[in-house]
């Protein structure tokens, strides 16, 4: 008996795929002197991260969550705050960004144990404006409204970011390693347990699935990503304040994933894209781009609650391709 | 043969209504017990307050000796019971393989760490629980539809897809919830088979809920009746069936009782 592994790279899959990836990083580089037209780039692959990871908690463990954004910003103020006041790298502050993050995540997610649906809301969304009333308030840690500038931009051997390239590099990077762990996460045990708690969690439970256990993983994992994409964040404006992690930009972020898909990733990448680009495209309408945007995804709660691409297109038995196979 | 499940005196009040009351069961090893009655006597709640759904108001629980209740439902799961619900729960959007997975679960040691470096070990560990899990398909003929849709399934199916998931979790005592239901005669005579199947093949021990009773008295070694919450009658098939309190709160007339033809 021989074990062989069938697939490697089961996450990426196949040839297309590489293709589109191809692509997103060779049209910038014609790109390079449309400042603009990178940073929209830059913030699609930023909400490409935050949507995916506002899926683990929302698509996979179906836990209402409406303070995402929140977590953007501890990321990025841990991060800015290490930088500026500890001399700390901006390399070294990617894991400080995400672990602090997700231990904010473990302690909102304590709630979901007794409270769910609506409630959860209610208190996820509570969690938000705490967030961004501790940052304006602490004026001793955060300068309170004032916020944080001049955060000190990444490098690399000695060369430090100064176009917008190497950050719209960095951000795909982020991003790419968000989808890799989540997509490995969703397709597994835990993702199995997630999804039998987002559809049934009595069945769950009676099932052996520590409910309350997956529910916390789900949020502190999300957070944990979220933060990540906070503390790019930080680096990339150079300045962060209470103002830029509000409830509207949980909102933008959940409306990402509902247009493009509850439950999968390649779905939340769809919803980023079009929701990322979209105001920016459709800039010349003024404030009515806001109209449209309400309009678009009015009519896609109407004729496709699931999504663009959501959990109907989820690929199934995605578990056999990763194992593997006993050759007698 | 020794009780691997025993009820001692269990009951259960919902506000002031008493859903059950000094419920004693002694479930031997490899038996396969009937639990019936009427419309709201009180069979589900046993389930419920067994797999600790409900924690009991009074009374106990005993797995292999062990006290139970009060434990939480996914513990209990993987002390070794199971069960099936009356209204099928499966998961959506998972096949019937994913969803016979998902009942495996609790046996597979997988850290989410683990899932995302995917070193040999895991990988190994996958394909064992995926043979696992296409084994029970095999055993309760599902493997045609393994990658099929589990909601998608006709009725009948979806019960099977419920037993075998229940199977998958290792359990040593499965409690069916009417595996019956909305099943047409040929599909419970199949039900049947597969029951005695489980006993005969897998060493399981069984608790069937059952609202059919030329089924439940042609299948199990014991019924235990209910009604309104109490316990009226308890023995094997024979005596229940022309035990007069039984037949006056559940089976009606004498004459409507078919044949148990042992």
């Amino acid at each position: 008996m021989k074990l062989q592994p069938v697939t490697k790279i089961e996450d990426l899959l196949s040839r297309r795929w590489w293709l589109l990836l191809a692509l997103w990083l060779i049209i910038p580089l014609f790109l390079r002197n449309w400042a603009y037209g990178l940073h929209v780039l830059i913030m699609v692959a930023i909400y490409v991260l935050l949507t995916q990871s506002l899926n683990l908690v929302m698509g996979l463990a179906g836990q209402l969550q409406l303070g995402h954004a929140a977590f953007f910003g501890i990321g990025a103020y841990v991060a800015g705050l290490l930088m500026l006041n500890a001399g700390w790298s901006f390399w070294a502050t990617l894991p400080a960004a995400f672990f602090g993050a997700a231990l904010i995540g473990l302690l909102v997610g304590l709630p979901s144990i007794r409270v769910s649906g609506d409630y959860l809301g209610i208190v996820t969304l509570g969690f938000g404006e705490i967030t961004r009333l501790i940052l304006t308030n602490w004026v001793s840690l955060t300068h309170g409204p004032m916020g944080l500038p001049g955060i000190p931009a990444p490098g690399i051997l000695g060369y430090t970011f100064t176009s917008k390239l190497p950050y719209f590099y960095l951000a795909t990077a982020l991003a790419l390693f968000t989808w890799f762990v989540l997509s490995r996460l969703i397709n597994s045990k835990t993702g199995l347990e997630l999804l039998a708690v987002r559809a049934d969690e009595h069945c769950a439970k009676v099932l052996g699935v520590n409910t309350g256990m997956v529910k916390i993983f789900a949020f502190s994992t999300s957070a944990a990503f979220a933060g990540l994409g906070g503390a790019f964040y930080g680096s990339y404006f150079s300045f962060i304040s209470p103002d830029s992690f509000l409830f509207t930009d949980s909102l933008t972020v959940l409306c990402m994933l509902v247009v493009g898909g509850m439950g999968n990733l390649v779905g939340c990448a769809i919803g980023a894209v079009i929701l990322g680009a979209a105001p920016e495209v459709f800039r010349f309408l003024g404030d009515y781009r806001i109209l449209l945007y309400g309009l678009l995804i009015t009519i896609m709660v109407i004729y496709r609650p699931s999504g663009i691409w959501g959990l109907d297109k989820r690929r199934r038995n995605t578990i056999r391709a990763t194992c593997a196979r006993v050759k007698s | 043969m020794s009780a691997i499940l025993k009820t001692q005196d269990l009951g259960i009040t919902f506000g002031g209504l008493v859903a059950l009351k000094d419920f004693n069961l002694d479930l031997r090893q490899g038996e396969i017990l009937g639990i019936v009655g009427p419309n709201g006597a009180g069979k589900t709640t046993v389930l419920n307050l067994i797999t600790g759904v409900y924690r009991p108001s009074a009374g106990h629980v005993f797995f292999k000796d062990r006290r139970i209740d009060g434990l939480p439902p996914h513990v209990i799961a993987r002390l070794g019971i199971s069960r099936t619900f009356q209204n099928i729960r499966l998961i959506p959007a998972l096949s019937v393989l994913e969803n016979v997975m998902l009942g495996r679960a609790l046996r597979v040691p997988e850290s989410p760490l683990a899932a995302v470096f995917l070193p040999p070990k895991t990988r190994a560990q996958r394909a064992r629980w995926i043979s696992f899990a296409e084994e029970i398909l095999d055993f309760m003929g599902l493997s045609d539809v393994a990658e099929v849709d589990a909601t998608a399934l006709p009725y009948g199916k979806q019960r099977a897809v419920e037993i075998a998931r229940a199977i998958a979790t290792g359990a040593e005592v499965l409690l069916l919830d009417e595996p019956g239901a909305g099943m047409s005669t040929q599909e419970k005579q199949e039900l049947s088979k597969t029951i005695l199947d489980l006993r005969a093949r897998m060493q399981k021990t069984i608790v069937l809920i059952e609202h059919d009773m030329k089924m439940v008295l042609n299948l199990v070694d014991r019924v235990v009746v209910l009604d309104f919450g109490c316990q009226i009658a308890e023995g094997p098939p024979e005596t229940i069936k022309v035990n007069p309190r039984v037949v006056e709160a559940y089976l009606g007339k004498v004459e409507a009782v078919p044949d148990a033809g042992n």
